[in-house]
């Protein structure tokens, strides 16, 4: 098992078909608004008048594919009051059932609407990483359906020396909030991480249930 | 998410908390008044911080898991939060039976123990929402806003309390004007966090991607209301010390008025919430 996974997506050949999203519901059963993988289409653009006169557009779109991202600084570890949150030595974060409340503090502090609630258990749910299938040598669902192979998985330092691991785009947050391990591949049209800039076209699909 | 065991939750302790600060201030303003007298509003204190603990008790989806939230006082303010408001709920309790032998040396210490908790507590339950990934919470409107509705939920009981017991202790007694301070004091610290707060509001809209999920009263709306809401308390509770009439009705419409305009903005505080990222 690696040391430290790290998701890698290349948002530059994500196509948003929405595979990784499927692979992990199927995956991990999971009920009807529960979405441990979710693909954000963020868009935008205008029609802008040229100096002689022509109007040009400037309009974009791209798939960022998002899960738990395991951060190294995780905000939903340190604000769980009953240490349901934990996270193991591999830095992979899961919901203790016997522990979690279901206040929904964790859902309220994180930043990329990892944990998520499931109505039927009064907890809340998380990815993890497809723990059992990296501890057999596999790949995470997820992973392994992406068809582009735009979603990839890999050890964090070696992902991050070939890529970087500052990248701001937006509408993901700053990575400096909670360090996450996530690697991105930036897409051409790639928006800096603040508003004004695009809006999330498919808010039902990410946002919280 | 249902956000009224939440509120409930917030405004009894706060209100408790407030009214442990007035009660014991008017008491030792008062140069050692009875210790007996304190047995309504440690009373009042108790049942507020009870409920507020029943009310956050309905807001878990496990409450028999409970007792696991002291599980994380290393890291979490939630957690630290539940710990410090049973703490103060504890010594309130412990308060009743001290006012009933009308032992003042062991109240004052246990009166103080009490204060320091419920300030404490405040402070813990002020840093829960002090989320670094939300920032229309994340800002010094919060502690404001909190430590704002303790001083006058608790100053508008301590009043109610005072004019019911009016026939003992007629006019300016100690605890009114201690009461009538703690809603001046509430009311300057709501009025420092308006700033604070219309800055939070911006910095969420240029920071964020999503719009609350329930619409709030837009801020100048509820604003108007909070303040119209709160004059008519001050004016109410004007008439309660110099104007005619049962001065308890005056105080009980006065603490209805600022008891509504506090549920009004601490709900339109929960339906704000939206954070940074997804």
């Amino acid at each position: 098992m690696l040391k430290r996974p790290a998701f890698f997506l290349d948002a530059q050949i994500c196509t948003g078909c929405k595979t990784c999203m499927i692979a992990c519901k199927d995956k991990n059963n999971l009920p009807m608004g529960v979405r441990w993988r979710r693909v954000v289409e963020f868009a935008g653009g205008d029609w802008t008048r040229l100096e002689d006169g022509i109007f040009s557009q400037n309009v974009f779109a791209y798939y960022i594919s998002v899960s738990c991202n395991h951060c190294r600084d995780p905000i939903c570890v340190q604000t769980c009051p009953s240490t349901a949150m934990n996270q193991d030595d591999h830095g992979i974060i899961t919901v203790d059932p016997q522990k979690c409340l279901g206040c929904r503090y964790c859902e309220w502090a994180c930043p990329y609407s990892a944990p998520q609630f499931d109505q039927a258990l009064g907890q809340m749910t998380k990815c993890d990483f497809c723990r059992e299938e990296l501890e057999q040598g596999g790949l995470p669902a997820c992973v392994a359906g992406c068809p582009t192979r735009a979603l990839q998985f890999g050890e964090y330092d070696q992902l991050a020396a070939r890529l970087g691991s500052d990248q701001l785009m937006a509408p993901l947050p700053p990575p400096a909030l909670t360090e996450p391990n996530f690697i991105l591949g930036p897409h051409r049209d790639a928006k800096p991480g603040q508003t004004g800039t695009g809006a999330i076209c498919n808010p039902e699909e990410v946002k919280d249930a | 998410m249902h956000n009224w065991s939440l509120v409930c939750f917030t405004l009894s302790t706060q209100s408790a908390i407030g009214l442990v600060w007035v009660s014991a201030t008017g008491r030792w303003f008062g140069g050692g008044t009875r210790a007996v007298f304190s047995i309504w509003p440690m009373s009042i204190a108790l049942t507020l911080a009870a409920l507020g603990l029943y009310a956050a008790l309905a807001h878990l989806s496990k409450p028999r898991l409970a007792p696991n939230a002291l599980r994380n006082l290393t890291a979490s303010w939630l957690s630290r939060e539940v710990l410090l408001v049973q703490a103060f709920a504890g010594a309130v309790a412990l308060l009743i039976p001290i006012s009933l032998l009308d032992a003042s040396s062991g109240l004052v210490i246990l009166e103080a123990a009490a204060c320091l908790l419920g300030g404490a507590a405040l402070v813990a339950m002020t840093r829960v929402y002090l989320l670094k990934t939300v920032p229309v919470w994340n800002s010094p409107a919060t502690l404001l806003e909190f430590a704002g509705s303790a001083m006058l939920l608790g100053g508008a009981l301590g009043a109610v309390l005072t004019a019911l017991k009016a026939t003992d202790q007629p006019g300016w007694s100690p605890a009114l004007i201690t009461a009538a301070i703690g809603i001046l004091l509430g009311l300057i610290l709501k009025l420092t966090a308006i700033f604070p707060s219309l800055a939070a509001e911006q910095a969420a809209r240029d920071q964020t991607w999503y719009e609350p999920t329930v619409a709030p009263l837009s801020i100048g709306r509820a604003l108007t209301v909070r303040m119209g809401l709160s004059l008519a308390g001050l004016a109410l509770i004007l008439a309660a010390i110099n104007g005619p009439g049962p001065t308890w009705l005056w105080s009980c419409l006065s603490l209805a008025c600022f008891g509504t305009a506090e549920v009004v903005g601490r709900q339109r505080f929960y339906k704000a919430y939206r954070r940074l990222g997804l």
